[in-house]
Formats: C-alpha cells, sequence, structure tokens
C-alpha cells in the first residue's frame, strides 16, 4: 500500500497516516475508523479525554514510540480538523429508524438498552465485519430483543385488564 | 417463601447467577455475553432487559445508572445487582435442582 498521502483516501478504506515527531507511521482501517468515530462523537469540551483514550490506544496496538499529534493528522488528512470531518463517518451510524422498535421497551431501560446496542455496533460488530454486515446485525438485534419486549408489554396489558 | 418471591424459570436463575459471576461490572450487554458464553445459548438484549425488569419488580436485584459515554451514543449504562431477596431465591432453585438430580449423576453424565 502507498504510503503518500492522498487527501481523497477514504480511511475507512485504506488506513490513515499518523503524523508525529519522527515522521509518519500508518495506521490499519480499523484503527483509523476508531479514531475518526471518537473524535466525530465528542464534543469538543470531551476531546481531550478522547485525545487520551485514542492515544492510549495506537500505542497499544500501534507502535511504539509514536507520540501522534492528532490536530496535524487530521488536519492533513481531512483538511479541517474533527468539527468539519464530514468523513465517511455518518454513514457508520448504527440505523437510527431501528430504535423506534424499542419504543415499547419500559422508559427506565430503553436508553440503557440502545446504548448497549450501539457499544456493540461500534466496538465488535462494525470493527470485526465492516459497516453493511454491523448495521445489518444491529437490525437483527433490534428484531430479535423486540420479540420478548412486544410479548412482555402484552402480557402487561392483559394482566391489567382482567 | 410464598410463589411470586420464586425464580419462575430457569433463564432467571441465569441472568441471576451472571450477575453474581459479573459483581459490579454487570449490565445488559455484559449479562447477555456472560450467559452466551457459559451456556451457548444467545438471548435477546430484549430478554435479558424484560427479565431485569421482573427480576427488580420482585425486589431480586437493584441497579443504578452508570456514566454516559460518547461509545454508547451519549447514552448510560445501567448495572444490576443481585439483592439479598435473590440470592435466597437462587439458592431455593439450586437446592431444588441439587436435590431433584440426587442419585441420577450416572444417567446425566452419561448423556
Amino acid at each position: 500500500m502507498s504510503r503518500e498521502r492522498n487527501q481523497d483516501v477514504n480511511p475507512l478504506d485504506t488506513g490513515l497516516f499518523l503524523s508525529h515527531g519522527s515522521g509518519t507511521s500508518f495506521c490499519t482501517p480499523v484503527v483509523a475508523e476508531r479514531l475518526a468515530k471518537w473524535m466525530g462523537n465528542f464534543p469538543i469540551s470531551e476531546r481531550p479525554e478522547a485525545l487520551r483514550y485514542i492515544r492510549s490506544f495506537v500505542m497499544q496496538r500501534q507502535a511504539t514510540d509514536v507520540t501522534t499529534n492528532f490536530d496535524a493528522l487530521f488536519a492533513t488528512h481531512r483538511g479541517s480538523f474533527p468539527d468539519q470531518l464530514n468523513s465517511p463517518l455518518a454513514d457508520s451510524k448504527p440505523p437510527a429508524v431501528a430504535e423506534y422498535l424499542l419504543l415499547l421497551v419500559p422508559k427506565r431501560y430503553r436508553e440503557n438498552l440502545l446504548g448497549d446496542l450501539e457499544e456493540e455496533y461500534w466496538t465488535v460488530t462494525l470493527p470485526r465485519h465492516g459497516r453493511a454486515k454491523a448495521r445489518f446485525y444491529y437490525w437483527v438485534q433490534v428484531l430479535w430483543s423486540f420479540i420478548p419486549v412486544l410479548i412482555r408489554f402484552l402480557t402487561k396489558m392483559l394482566n391489567s385488564g382482567s | 417463601m410464598g410463589r411470586k418471591h420464586e425464580l419462575t424459570g430457569p433463564f432467571e436463575q441465569l441472568v441471576l447467577l451472571a450477575l453474581l459471576r459479573l459483581r459490579d461490572n454487570a449490565y445488559g450487554i455484559r449479562v447477555r455475553d456472560e450467559i452466551a458464553l457459559c451456556t451457548g445459548r444467545n438471548p435477546s438484549l430484549g430478554a435479558v432487559y424484560t427479565t431485569l425488569e421482573r427480576l427488580e419488580t420482585k425486589g431480586f436485584v437493584s441497579s443504578h445508572e452508570g456514566e454516559k459515554t460518547a461509545l454508547r451514543g451519549g447514552r448510560a449504562k445501567r448495572y444490576f445487582l443481585i439483592e439479598g431477596g435473590g440470592l435466597a431465591a437462587l439458592k431455593a432453585a439450586h437446592d431444588a435442582t441439587c436435590s431433584m438430580t440426587a442419585g441420577l449423576e450416572p444417567i446425566l453424565e452419561a448423556r
């Protein structure tokens, strides 16, 4: 794979280059996706924390002596720092429509269940299987979760009616 | 112990056992993964949450919200803890299973 920087390269397909003090290091597509996701999702006030996490992640997985300059990384690669990071990230988000199916889940648990599904999407299925399969798996999980929730809902309705 | 304070099915037992195994890191997806890892079953998160809701209504478990993280779309985790009543119900179910299987080990282990 060419190690030349290319503004048009999709990091989710090819990976990224990490700029640091002693040059650049290549970052695999999986890591690139995680980096982009993390940075894209964090509000500005929380980004220092996100950067610390990403830095430790990259240090563990990618290289031993990388002092990553993430500002330079995103500025170089996408032409703008994360606020305008209009990369393929948006398309990688789990399908929002699926969430409506879970409106029957008691409000007390709904957000927690959706959070679990999203956590699994970002940490397990997306890195392991790619976007299309991850989104499909997310739908399966939502539908699979909908059945017991519906049964529980109907049971409660019947019990309250009798 | 009244019937309403009993466990109504094996899945409730599995969920309570998962809570015991996970201790203070028991939230929805971890509970589901623990059950899948130990039993080979792959329950849905919906099934796990409806069961936890039922157990919480019975007073067998309690829950509290954890931190909100970007990784979860800004949503919080809900951690579950087994309570004394849950532990007692689990022990009663375990004792009943042990009583019923006493003497049947050769048959059960042969299968």
